[in-house]
C-alpha cells in the first residue's frame, strides 16, 4: 500500500500534475481505499494543518514583499548596489548578488527575488556582454540568499511543521546567507581570471562615495526593515507572526507615503495576488497534512527513519544520508513538497541523536534551496533562463560554479553549526 | 473563456456553467480581498494592543486563523482558474501533444474528484452515527470569539463547491473545444 501510493505520487508529479492535486488525490485515494479509515478525515486534516497561528506568518510576509516590488524598491536597490560595487572586476554580477542580500530582508522567496532582482539586472549584463547562461544561473543562485536571509517563506513552512521557533530559524538564517552572499561574489570574482569570460573583468566608472550617499536616501527604507523585522524578534518583542504584520504596515507606508508609487486602488489586485500566491503553497499544506496522517497510519516515518537509522549509528553518518536524500529528490520534484512530506521523518532523526533544531532546520532549509537551483529540475533557473533569455542547456552548462558555492555554504554550515545556532541562542532564550 | 455559440446539450451546459463560475469567480475574489484586509488590520491590532495598551485581546488571533483558512479555500480555485499551482511542465512540455492532452484531462477530473470529495465528506456523508461532520461539530464553537464551529469548516463546503464548478467548467469546455487557456504565474519558492 506504501508503496503504491509514492509510486503514483511520484508518477503524477512527474507527469506535471500540479503538486497539491496530486498529492490531494493520492491522499484521498489512500484513505478512501482503507475501509477502516473514515473518509471525512480528509476534509478535516487539511483543514487542521493550516490552522496555526504560525502559518499567518506567511501571507503577511508574501504581502509585505509584494507591496515592496511593487513600490519599486527592488529597481532603486539595483541602482544602489551598482553605486557601491559597480567599480570592481564583474561590477554587474556583484551587484547582482549584493542587491539579492538587500532585497532578502524584504523576500522570503527565492523565485520571486530571482525574478525580481535578475529581470532587471538581466538587461545590463546583456548589454555588457555577459553569457546568458551565466547571467540566468546567477539570477537563480543568488535568489537563493531570498530564502535563506529573513524572512522566509519556508523557514516558516519548516518551523510551523516541525515545531521550531520560526523567530529563531530567521535569525539561523543571517550567517548562511551573508556566507552565501560572499561565495557568490568569490565566483564571480573568480570568472574574471577565466580566459571565456573577458565580460567579467570589464568595470563601469569609478568608485564615487557621492553616488552612494545620492542613492541611500532611496534604499534607507530597504535597509531600516531588517532592523524593525529582525531587531523586533532578538529583543523578544514580536513573534514571526507579528514580525509579520508589522513588516505589512511598513511596507503599505513606505509603497505609499514615500514612494508613492502604490495607490488605494491598487491595493484590492494586491492583495488578490499574495493571496494566491500564499495558497500555491498553503494548498500543499493542506493537503500534506492529509496525507501525512495516512503515511503515519502506514508507518512511513517509522519505517524509513528505521532503515536510515539502520545504516549507522553515527549521527553525522545518517545527516549526510539524509541531506544526500533530500538533495536528490529535490533535484527532480519540487523542492517544498519534499520538504513537507519529509519533515516528521527529519524531526524524527533530529529527536534520535539530539540535534539542535534551529542547526537541522537551516540544514534542511539550504538543501531544499540548493534543489530549487540544480537541474534538471530547479525552479529558480526555470525563473533565471527566462529572464535571461537563453535555452536552458546554456544555463545547465554554466551553473555549475555557482551551486558548488552553495554547496559550500552548506558544508561549512554542516561542520561547523555554530553558524546557524549562535545568533539565535545568543539572542532568543 | 467563453464556449462557442451552437446547439446541443453540452455546448449549453457548459455556457451556463461558465456564467455561473464568472458569478463565482467575482464573489469569490471579492472575499479573498476582504478576507486579507480583515486579517492583516485585526494583526495590527493586536500588536498595537498588546505593545501600546498591554492589553492581549482574546479573539484576534483565532479570527485571523480562521481568516486564513477561509482565505486558503478560496483561493485554492482562485489559483486553479489561473494556472498558479506549481508543477513540473519541463517533462510533459517535451512529450507529444497525445500524452498532453489527455493528462490534461486526468488533471482536471483530479481537482473535480477533490472538490467533490471536498462536499461530500463535509456535509453529506453521514458516519456510523448518522451525522455529517459539519452537523456533528455545530454544537462546539470556538474558544475565543465563541462562533459556532460548523460555520468556521463550511469554507471546506463553499471552497469544494466553487472547485467542482471550476473543474467542470473546464472539463466542458475541453468536450467543447480544446483545453482552456490559463496564464501561468511564477512559482512561489
Amino acid at each position: 500500500m506504501l508503496i503504491t501510493l509514492l509510486v503514483v505520487l511520484l508518477a503524477l508529479i512527474f507527469l506535471g500534475v500540479p503538486v497539491v492535486v496530486a498529492i490531494g488525490s493520492v491522499a484521498l485515494g489512500g484513505i478512501l481505499a482503507l475501509p477502516e479509515l473514515a473518509p471525512v478525515e480528509f476534509p478535516r486534516k487539511m483543514f487542521a494543518a493550516v490552522d496555526s497561528f504560525s502559518l499567518l506568518a506567511l501571507p503577511y510576509f508574501i504581502l509585505a514583499g509584494e507591496l515592496m516590488v511593487r513600490g519599486g524598491m527592488s529597481r532603486r536597490l539595483v541602482e544602489f548596489a551598482e553605486t557601491l560595487v559597480g567599480h570592481l572586476r564583474g561590477g554587474l554580477g556583484h551587484a547582482t548578488v549584493l542587491a539579492n542580500m538587500i532585497f532578502a530582508n524584504v523576500t522570503g522567496s527565492s523565485a520571486a527575488a530571482t525574478s525580481a532582482i535578475g529581470s532587471l539586472m538581466a538587461p545590463e549584463m546583456k548589454a555588457r556582454g555577459y553569457k546568458g547562461g551565466f547571467i540566468a544561473s546567477l539570477a537563480a543562485t543568488s535568489g537563493v540568499i531570498g530564502a535563506i536571509i529573513p524572512p522566509s517563506m519556508v523557514m516558516v513552512v519548516y518551523g510551523a511543521m516541525a515545531g521550531v521557533s520560526i523567530g529563531g530559524l530567521f535569525l539561523g538564517g543571517i550567517l548562511p546567507g551573508l556566507l552565501i552572499t560572499g561565495l557568490l561574489m568569490l565566483t564571480v570574482h573568480l570568472h574574471g581570471y577565466h580566459p571565456n569570460f573577458p565580460e567579467v573583468r570589464a568595470t563601469s566608472g569609478r568608485f564615487r562615495l557621492r553616488h552612494v550617499l545620492q542613492t541611500l536616501p532611496r534604499v534607507w527604507v530597504a535597509v531600516l526593515a531588517p532592523v524593525i523585522i529582525l531587531g523586533g524578534i532578538m529583543a523578544g518583542i514580536f513573534t514571526a507572526t507579528e514580525a509579520g504584520v508589522v513588516a505589512c504596515f511598513y511596507a503599505l507606508i513606505v509603497s505609499m507615503f514615500v514612494y508613492r508609487s502604490v495607490q488605494l486602488r491598487d491595493l484590492p489586485r494586491i492583495l488578490l495576488t499574495s493571496a494566491i500566491t500564499t495558497t500555491v503553497v498553503l494548498g500543499i499544506i493542506a493537503v500534506a497534512g492529509a496525507l501525512g496522517w495516512l503515511l503515519t497510519y502506514l508507518n512511513f516515518t517509522e519505517i524509513v527513519g528505521g532503515w536510515l537509522l539502520g545504516v549507522s549509528s553515527r549521527g553525522w553518518v545518517v545527516l549526510l544520508i539524509l541531506l544526500a536524500m533530500m538533495m536528490v529528490l529535490t533535484m527532480f520534484i519540487e523542492s517544498l513538497a519534499v520538504l513537507i512530506i519529509l519533515t516528521p521523518l527529519i524531526v524524527k532523526i533530529g529527536a534520535t541523536f539530539a540535534l539542535d533544531p534551529i542547526y537541522l532546520g537551516i540544514l534542511m532549509v539550504m538543501v531544499t534551496q540548493i534543489g530549487a537551483t540544480t537541474p534538471p529540475v530547479a525552479v529558480c533557473l526555470f525563473v533565471g533562463t527566462s529572464i535571461a533569455g537563453c535555452r536552458y542547456d546554456e544555463t545547465i552548462r554554466r551553473c555549475w560554479p555557482f551551486i558548488a558555492a552553495l554547496m559550500l555554504a552548506l558544508l561549512a554550515v554542516l561542520v561547523w553549526p555554530p553558524l546557524a545556532t549562535w545568533i539565535p541562542h545568543t539572542f532568543l532564550k | 473563456m467563453t464556449a462557442p455559440r451552437s446547439r446541443g446539450v453540452i455546448p449549453r451546459l457548459a455556457n451556463a456553467v461558465g456564467r455561473l463560475l464568472g458569478y463565482a469567480d467575482r464573489i469569490g475574489e471579492a472575499l479573498i480581498v476582504l478576507l486579507f484586509a480583515t486579517i492583516v488590520l485585526v494583526g495590527g491590532l493586536q500588536v498595537i494592543c498588546r505593545y501600546g495598551f498591554n492589553a492581549s485581546l482574546s479573539w484576534s488571533e483565532e479570527l485571523q486563523r480562521y481568516g486564513l483558512i477561509w482565505m486558503v479555500f478560496l483561493a485554492l480555485v482562485a489559483g486553479y482558474r489561473r494556472g498558479a499551482h506549481i508543477g513540473m511542465s519541463l517533462l510533459l512540455e517535451k512529450l507529444p501533444r497525445a500524452v498532453q492532452v489527455p493528462v490534461g484531462w486526468v488533471v482536471d477530473l483530479l481537482w473535480l474528484g477533490l472538490g467533490l470529495a471536498m462536499v461530500i465528506y463535509t456535509a453529506g456523508y453521514r458516519s456510523a452515527a448518522g451525522m455529517t461532520f459539519l452537523h456533528s461539530v455545530s454544537r462546539q464553537s470556538s474558544a475565543g470569539m465563541g462562533v459556532r464551529m460548523d460555520l468556521v469548516y463550511s469554507c471546506i463546503v463553499v471552497g469544494g463547491t466553487y472547485l467542482t464548478l471550476a473543474a467542470l467548467h473546464n472539463l466542458l469546455g475541453r468536450v467543447v473545444g480544446g483545453p482552456p487557456r490559463m496564464s501561468p504565474e511564477e512559482p512561489p519558492c
